[in-house]
């Protein structure tokens, strides 16, 4: 199998921006990547599109703005891992020699919705007995505070981590610094959050240049080299399952470090899918950087800091940087592509030479997550 | 309020609007109660009843129904949500002797571990201002 790098990333900053076009929102991002990884965009021989509500054709009608078209264009819903998954794809189209050069876009307009909880697909059983995102996770938040004694105090720390964090990062949506007290006194959405545990309601767009790696020192002296690329989807289970556990990651990054020939000792930065400020404690777990029930020590340990051992969420994360669904997976691979190449500034991790993604979403019931992409990369 | 399943007006207005009309219906004794279903093959049951087994894809799948009691596994309180739903609004996991979860709308003194037991009750009204009834689990008073 042929190894694979990216070599352009590109975003527009998240934020609200209700009276842009789906398609005006992305082609700035496809376009910044695509002369990031200094090609002629006639280069690129197929494109990946992830959004969730973006409507038909959603990659066309970005990509018509860029001069990319009569291409293969493929469209992919994937919940929240949409443009991951599209990731998954062209990496695996690309090592399999269909193409040498494909482009990856994500994007979302949240703001078309005017606001409140995301909406979910009304088929769904869960969902049309009131089921909603903050309530799924805030189950988890609950039953997790119950088993380890977790408090709403150190809960909110998650926030205060990340919000910090988006504070260094020209690309976030809330680019403000909180004290716990603040996360705390904010409104209540969904027992145990507060408004400041919840990731904000946005709309933006990335997008990442694909190519083999034998190709890609033609274009740029530093390719990141992709270790890692795996796509789990949920397991049904109309029964029992501990909650405090999300078996869709713990089983994607199992799958993901045995690929990379990587352990979760080896990870210099990682962007976790913190959408509620349960999930990224939740996710220390899953990947191993800490053991079960140890989630908040390692947390305020200063470990997961920027310039801790393992820095998670050095963009501000999905609580900060914002969780535009379709574009989140993309943004994430933007930001360890910066962090790998060393340009992320005041953000900047420190020496990171091995990265991590991961963007699981899909709130359906009878499953964790409906599902979860997780991404490995090294410079 | 929960509302008993008696002949007064307010109580057939709600059995008018249940949201799930084919998933509950009321025992010997006049209880309500879940119908779920059950494999054939691999008795694994859950609920609703699905067309095919989840498990092992068998597809005879009988109507079954589910224990009218259960226990708290997790539960929140919703402060913002689609509006025809009531708010706060409490809902949770309930999980029934048989092996099933259920998610559901929830009345009483609530905690982890709890024992509730069903019952149903209005969670919301319709964008004309009918009322929404659907099933829920209320905790005992402890």
């Amino acid at each position: 199998m042929r190894e694979v790098t990216i070599i352009g990333a590109g975003m527009v900053p998240f934020g609200k921006f209700p009276d842009r076009s789906l398609a005006d929102l992305a082609w700035p991002a496809a376009k910044a990547a695509i002369e990031d990884a200094g090609i002629d965009p006639r280069k690129v021989q197929a494109a990946y599109c992830g959004s969730v509500f973006g409507g038909m054709m959603s990659g066309q009608r970005v990509l018509a703005r860029v001069g990319v078209t009569g291409i293969p264009i493929i469209n992919v819903e994937n919940a929240c891992s949409s443009s991951s998954s599209a990731l998954s794809q062209a990496v695996m189209a690309v090592r399999a020699g269909a193409y040498d050069m494909v482009l990856v876009v994500g994007v979302e307009k949240l703001t078309k919705f005017g606001g409140g909880t995301l909406p979910l697909e009304k088929e769904d059983w869960e969902v049309a007995q009131g089921q909603v995102m903050p309530a799924l996770y805030a189950m988890r938040a609950k039953r997790y505070m119950h088993d380890f004694g977790l408090t709403d105090r150190q809960l909110a720390l998650v926030s205060v981590k990340n919000r910090a964090n988006g504070a260094l990062n020209p690309d976030a949506q809330m680019r403000k610094a909180v004290s716990v007290e603040e996360v705390l006194a904010s409104r209540p959405i969904a027992d145990p959050f507060t408004l400041l545990q919840c990731c904000p309601t946005g709309d933006g767009a990335a997008a990442l240049v694909v190519c083999e790696a034998g190709l890609a020192r033609q274009y740029r002296p530093d390719p990141v080299r992709v270790l890692a690329s795996d796509l789990a989807s949920g397991r049904y289970t109309p029964g029992f399952r501990d909650m405090t556990i999300p078996e869709i990651t713990v089983r994607g990054a199992r799958e993901a470090f045995e690929e990379a020939g990587v352990g979760p000792q080896d990870i210099d930065v990682a962007e976790l899918h913190d959408a509620f400020s349960i999930a990224e404690l939740l996710y220390y777990e899953a990947f191993g950087f800490c053991a079960r029930g140890e989630a908040s020590a390692l947390l305020e340990s200063g470990a997961t800091a920027i310039n801790g051992t393992i820095a998670v969420n050095p963009s501000g994360g999905l609580l900060a940087k914002g969780h535009p669904i379709g574009a989140t997976g993309a943004a994430q691979v933007v930001e360890i592509v910066r962090q790998l190449r060393g340009e992320c500034g005041k953000r900047q991790v420190e020496g990171a030479r091995v990265g991590l993604t991961h963007a699981t979403g899909g709130g359906i019931a009878g499953f964790d997550h409906g599902a979860c992409c997780i991404h490995i990369f090294a410079r | 309020m929960p509302i008993a399943a008696d002949e007064t007006e307010t109580g057939e207005k709600l059995l008018a609007n249940l949201l799930s009309p084919g998933a509950v219906d009321r025992d010997e004794v006049g209880k309500w109660r879940l119908i779920g279903g059950c494999c054939a093959r691999c008795e694994t049951r859950m609920f609703p009843r699905a067309p095919i087994c989840p498990s092992c894809s068998a597809d005879h799948v009988v109507a079954e129904p589910m224990s009218q009691e259960g226990v708290l596994y997790s539960f929140t309180t919703v402060h913002v949500s689609p509006p025809q739903w009531h708010k706060p609004m409490r809902v949770g996991y309930v999980d029934l002797s048989n092996g099933v979860r259920v998610f559901s709308h929830l009345k009483g003194a609530l905690e982890i571990g709890a024992t509730v037991r069903l019952d149903i009750g209005e969670v919301g009204s319709s964008s004309n201002g009918e009322p929404l009834a659907n099933f829920v689990f209320v905790a005992e008073q402890t």
